[in-house]
């Protein structure tokens, strides 16, 4: 058929620009999106495209700050430093880095500064594999020696990496804690078609110190001292409160989860997030095939999209009539533990398909729901 | 003080020497073969501060160091009252310094500690004429006689250096317990 | 001679117009260095007016006690980390005065690896560390500049031969001119003169800059003022005052 110019036009409106475009050149593309203008970082598999991208941009533009350091410390407490005088500032890592950034994310959280890290999971514990797990969880939302007052997104495809990035920062800035993206080695490597929208909505970052060269310097209110330390057990108590109550003052402001049932009356209860939760998804929908169609009717996936703060009061909502709860995870106990502890006293059997370390495909999981 | 362990609590700025005395309470405690505990606690700074001594002894067996309400407490400066007010009650016996505290808790015993200590001959001995006080309160539990013989016992190095310190402590020590 | 500022409510205290009131007395020891390096550092940026535009870093250890010292941005971080933020904070904000004050432990122990390369990167930032050869916060321990024979305790019977000499490290770390000194708290004269250099050399954006400081503590010393005084000059013998220039990476005292 001859494409008329009209016609040409109609089709441009309605189709959605996708472009084909990997996890790691994602992540670079939100940022930017969002407004991020700095990065520190260190190389690590499978995060370190991040890095080299980001260095191809700075390499173009005048306004970017870019600077491998000398290792995940120092890269975490760079940001700090960058993200307290204003600036949008980032970082990537996964497994041994992340161990090392909790000396600077720890800080982040008492002091609730507005830093974002995209982690890219990889094999655990110590040095594990450089591809892929979800063994990351406990270590990016509770990592520090405190309660975890830190949020975290678990996306679960590369569109996801590119919303939650956005979001992240938004999210940091309006609130002031620490935010992650914990994603993984195999999306951060997935190449797939994705829509790089401009975000609606940017909060915009303010400095946290050096706010302004005229002060009255008589004012001592017109300085900014922070610390992380105290004298006295009270006064430790008190800042522990007045976190905890910020914390929780936000949760139902930012808890995000999805549901996905192909029936009207599941009987079990798939438990999934990140990769895994696409992989659960795409065992729901491929349960088409004659033998699988009943069980995968059965089925209903709960997926937490912030693991931090967990979104409890809508698992709790969707237990409802379930019969069987199944946790599905490349670990051996950390979501399984997170959502243990926010059904408390429900009496619902779990059971558990931890593959710590191993991808997990919708042909294992058919083979669950069988 | 019937047969419950008794618990006290000394605060005072650091340099005052309460962790001193209270290692000597502590000590005393354990050579009569009582059970005893006994906690610190102080800020980062080195030097200066508030510091507190909790110290638990009697013939129970302690599973906990710190209280809240202490049978006696002490109080040697007003930063010190500021800090640990709250661990007294109206059956607490509480020890005030009246040199340095001039709002001091309801019923509280004052004495010029720090002006006794420079009668005596020197300020250093201050704590000591504290801990007499203290004996006198628990004389009961431990007889002032221990606690001397615990005093000369813990200070000997600082004897060697300072001879007419001796001398001077138990001189502090007696006048306490006389106050 | 020092340019003595008058206080408003109290004429009769020559303090820095950038010190906080509200934080004095301040909770370093009797005898301590630090308040001496803090009030020559207080009249440097009252005298280059810059007490709005300064971002002071300290680390854990004696150097938090500053945290709420002066009127100016302060940022307390974790142990040896003060460098690398600092850094973050001038990378994104050039035209600030970036100082990261630290002590012996995290200059030359827990943060050694970051003062080695900001010194290769030639990192536009002041670093002041503040050296009394021991972990005072911490009770006295052995610290990479603790002198051989020097009691600690963690070196009860003295510390071995092994000391670090940081001014003469960093010198040698690198081809690129730099700031590099090595003052003392008995001669604040001096000492104000190499910090008030350190310091013009950041604002003329000529790159690194490091002043250490050898510095009282009669606390955990165990000394007197007479022997605190004797044993500062004993340090003086390992490790030497004066400025490194460009051709000699030796301290040369003027």
């Amino acid at each position: 058929m001859m494409l008329k110019k009209g016609m040409r036009l109609f089709m441009n409106k309605n189709m959605p620009k996708k472009t084909l475009i990997t996890g790691n050149e994602i992540v670079v593309k939100s940022a930017l999106a969002a407004g991020a203008k700095a990065y520190f970082g260190y190389p690590i598999t499978p995060a370190t495209e991040i890095m080299t991208e980001w260095d191809k941009e700075y390499e173009q533009r005048k306004d970017l700050i870019f600077l491998q350091t000398e290792d995940e410390m120092s890269a975490g407490f760079a940001m700090i430093g960058s993200v307290l005088t204003g600036i949008k500032t980032f970082t990537a890592t996964s497994g041994p880095g992340n161990i090392l950034m909790q000396d600077a994310f720890a800080m982040a959280e008492a002091m609730r500064i507005p830093t974002v890290a995209i982690i890219g999971q990889r094999g655990g514990p110590s040095t594990g594999s450089v591809i892929y797990s979800q063994q990351e969880l406990t270590l990016t939302a509770f990592g520090g020696n405190g309660e975890g007052y830190r949020i975290v997104y678990s996306p679960t495809n590369l569109q996801e990496l590119y919303d939650h990035i956005i979001k992240a920062f938004n999210t940091a800035w309006k609130y002031k804690f620490p935010v992650f993206v914990l994603t993984d080695g195999y999306t951060l490597k997935t190449r797939a078609l994705v829509e790089l929208t401009k975000p609606k909505n940017i909060v915009k970052s303010y400095p946290l110190v050096l706010k302004s060269k005229i002060r009255n310097n008589s004012k001592e209110s017109n300085y900014q001292n922070l610390n992380n330390t105290f004298a006295t057990e009270e006064q430790c108590y008190q800042a522990n409160i007045n976190l905890l109550n910020a914390f929780n003052k936000i949760k139902d402001k930012i808890t995000e989860s999805e549901i996905y049932s192909l029936s009207k009356n599941p009987k079990t209860l798939i438990i999934a997030h990140g990769i895994v939760a696409a992989s659960v998804k795409q065992a729901i929908n491929d349960s088409k095939n004659l033998a699988y169609r009943q069980a995968g009717r059965k089925v209903k996936l709960f997926r937490p999209i912030t693991l931090n703060p967990f979104p409890d009061k809508n698992l709790k909502k969707n237990l409802k009539g379930i019969k069987k709860i199944i946790i599905v995870e490349s670990a051996a106990n950390q979501l399984l533990k997170l959502v243990k502890e926010n059904i408390y006293g429900a009496k619902i059997p779990i059971q558990t398909y931890c593959r710590p370390g191993l991808g997990i495909s919708p042909e294992e999981i058919i083979k669950l729901i069988k | 003080m019937k047969n419950k362990n008794i618990k006290i609590l000394i605060a005072g700025e650091g340099g005052q020497g309460v962790q001193t005395i209270s290692k000597i309470l502590t000590e005393a405690a354990y050579h009569k073969n009582l059970e005893v505990s006994f906690v610190p606690n102080y800020g980062v700074e080195q030097r200066g501060g508030v510091s507190l001594g909790y110290i638990k002894f009697g013939k129970e067996k302690i599973n906990y160091p710190k209280f809240i309400t202490a049978d006696i407490a002490v109080f040697l400066s007003e930063r010190a009252v500021k800090r640990a007010e709250d661990y007294i009650n109206q059956k607490s016996i509480v020890i005030c310094n009246q040199d340095f505290i001039k709002k001091p808790p309801p019923k509280a015993l004052n004495y010029p500690f720090d002006s006794l200590a420079n009668k005596i001959g020197n300020n250093r001995v201050m704590n000591m004429i504290v801990l007499g006080v203290i004996a006198k309160h628990i004389k009961k539990i431990i007889s002032p006689e221990d606690i001397k013989k615990e005093v000369n016992k813990k200070l000997v190095h600082k004897y060697k250096k300072y001879p007419e310190l001796k001398k001077m402590n138990i001189e502090a020590l007696e006048a306490g317990y006389k106050l | 001679m020092p340019n003595k500022k008058q206080n408003k409510n109290n004429p009769n205290l020559a303090w820095p117009q950038c010190w906080k009131h509200s934080s004095k007395p301040h909770n370093f020891c009797p005898g301590c260095g630090h308040p001496i390096i803090l009030k020559m550092l207080g009249e440097i940026i009252d005298e280059m007016k810059i007490q709005n535009n300064t971002l002071f870093g300290v680390d854990i250890g004696c150097s938090l006690l500053a945290w709420d010292f002066y009127n100016i941005d302060t940022v307390q971080t974790h142990h040896g980390r003060t460098v690398p933020v600092i850094i973050g904070a001038k990378r994104a904000r050039p035209n600030a005065l970036c100082i990261a004050y630290v002590g012996d432990g995290g200059a030359y122990a827990i943060g050694a690896q970051h003062l080695v390369s900001s010194r290769v990167r030639n990192e536009n930032i002041t670093t002041i560390v503040v050296n009394n050869a021991n972990y005072g916060m911490t009770g006295g321990q052995e610290a990479p500049t603790s002198i051989p024979g020097q009691i600690t305790t963690t070196s009860v019977k003295g510390a071995d031969k092994f000391y670090l000499k940081g001014p003469e490290m960093v010198a040698q770390i690198s081809e690129t001119p730099a700031y590099i000194a090595r003052g003392a708290v008995d001669n604040p004269i001096q000492l104000k003169m190499f910090l008030k250099r350190a310091l013009e050399w950041q604002l003329a954006n000529k790159g690194f800059s490091f002043v250490e400081v050898l510095s009282f503590c009669p606390t955990n010393w165990k000394t007197d003022a007479k022997d605190t005084l004797a044993f500062l000059n004993k340090l003086k013998k390992f490790y030497p005052l004066g400025e490194i220039t460009n051709k000699s990476k030796i301290l040369n005292s003027k």
